[in-house]
């Protein structure tokens, strides 16, 4: 299902910014390039972008810009956290989580001193879906596994969503938030905001 | 970095991977590793296998970089620069011929050479009186350009763009125009430049230009010397 595209003119129009600020907060990847979309129309070129999306980002830039500097903005909404790394003891001093939940996570994920993005993200849900009481150690294992492996994939906008049928647990990823096709059966268990949680990693950072 | 060695290249020789105080060669180098230093000087030649990155660097010779070139402070190109990769620096003077195959992110950038960007250009302030072309999108806040040459910009965008020439013509005549596709700002002015949209709100056509289509939502003033096919108000 293709999302819905608004025209720069009139996403300028519409959000009352100029050129110049769609351009620099292009240059500081507040907008990322890939919502940058060339179509040819009638009358040449032109650029749009996916609508919600970036109106909900214009909204927030407009919001925050007055407050914090377009570099810390740029930090704050990109998910890439390339620079971002954490040691286990300042994670475990900071109570992000506990020295239990740590060492199962390195027993049976993944075993390292310095954490990483894709290190941290699968550590915080692995916590958050242990501490549920809803799924046990094993079924948690794998799905953290899956993740773990797959994360290069996993985008800002995706939910990930883990349901149980006939006592089985499955998961998968969605690109928006609404389900076309629901199976009535299966209970939901979880649905995870990948941007809430990059969200929250961002700001442990200091 | 204050108690780093220092390198000085007279003849040939190679550089390996390390960090440096002054990188300096008169005579021909190879920098085969990753090399960071504080100033970075090559007045011969110098092939850089790997990502080099510095504070200063002045080049007067030629120099080739095969992948990343990072410049905290001030890059001088008084000779020819190719970089093969991208290209970040504070402040870049063309004097000389810079060619980065990548994009460039650069603050400012002055160019009185030629400077050629097979990628995008992404700047604060440009301002160009030799030749500069731009093969993606080249973008800044501000973005003067004086031709000496054909310069060709597939895109152009920011908040204002001037594209005059100066009225110093006395000893350089200055005969270049500006070609490009798009050119998008808040503030536009074009002289003898060929474009084929030209999308901004208060925007001068002067004289010598040839434009496909102009939206503006403030003014427009187009100069009888000039042709432009197709004009559309966007007021409210």
């Amino acid at each position: 299902m293709s999302e819905e595209l608004i025209s720069k003119k009139n996403l300028l129009e519409k959000m009352n910014i100029s050129y110049g600020q769609l351009y620099r907060w292009k240059r500081k990847k507040l907008i990322p390039e890939e919502w940058f979309i060339k179509k040819s129309v009638s009358t040449g070129q032109e650029t749009f972008f996916p609508r919600e999306k970036v109106e909900k980002r214009i909204r927030k830039i407009l919001e925050l810009k007055d407050d914090v500097s377009l570099d810390k903005l740029a930090e704050q909404f990109t998910c890439d956290l390339s620079k971002f790394s954490i040691e286990k003891k300042e994670l475990i001093n900071l109570n992000i989580v506990s020295e239990n939940v740590i060492e199962s996570f390195e027993k049976n994920i993944v075993s390292v001193d310095v954490y990483l993005k894709k290190e941290i993200f699968s550590l915080i849900l692995y916590n958050r879906l242990l501490s549920s009481g809803k799924l046990n150690i094993n079924e948690v294992n794998e799905i953290i596994t899956a993740l773990f492996n797959g994360y290069a994939d996993l985008k800002e906008e995706n939910f990930i969503i883990i349901k149980r049928k006939l006592g089985v647990v499955f998961y998968y990823t969605l690109e928006k938030s609404e389900e076309i096709l629901i199976d009535k059966e299966a209970v939901l268990l979880f649905k995870v905001n990948v941007e809430e949680i990059f969200s929250f990693i961002s700001k442990i950072k200091r | 970095m204050s108690n780093l060695n220092s390198v000085s290249i007279m003849g040939d020789g190679t550089i390996s991977a390390g960090n440096f105080e002054k990188i300096k060669i008169m005579g021909s180098a190879e920098v085969v590793g990753q090399v960071k230093c504080n100033f970075f000087k090559v007045m011969g030649s110098c092939d850089v296998k790997e990502n080099i990155s510095m504070e200063d660097g002045k080049i007067s010779g030629d120099v080739t970089v095969d992948k990343n070139i990072e410049v905290s402070n001030e890059l001088k190109i008084l000779g020819n620069l190719t970089c093969k990769g991208n290209g970040k620096v504070k402040k870049t003077v063309v004097l000389g011929e810079g060619n980065i195959n990548g994009n460039l992110l650069s603050e400012e950038v002055i160019v009185k050479g030629e400077l050629n960007v097979d990628g995008d250009c992404e700047c604060t302030k440009v301002d160009s009186k030799g030749s500069i072309n731009v093969k993606g999108l080249l973008t800044a806040d501000e973005i003067d350009i004086d031709s000496l040459d054909t310069c060709y910009i597939t895109e152009i965008g920011g908040s204002r763009v001037t594209i005059q020439k100066s009225s110093r013509t006395i000893f350089r005549p200055r005969h270049g125009k500006v070609i490009s596709k798009v050119i998008e700002a808040d503030e536009i002015v074009l002289e003898d430049t060929k474009c084929d949209v030209v999308r901004g709100k208060d925007i001068n056509i002067l004289k010598g230009c040839t434009i496909g289509r102009v939206e503006y939502s403030g003014t427009l003033k187009v100069d009888k010397n000039s042709k432009v096919l197709e004009e559309v108000c966007q007021k409210n």
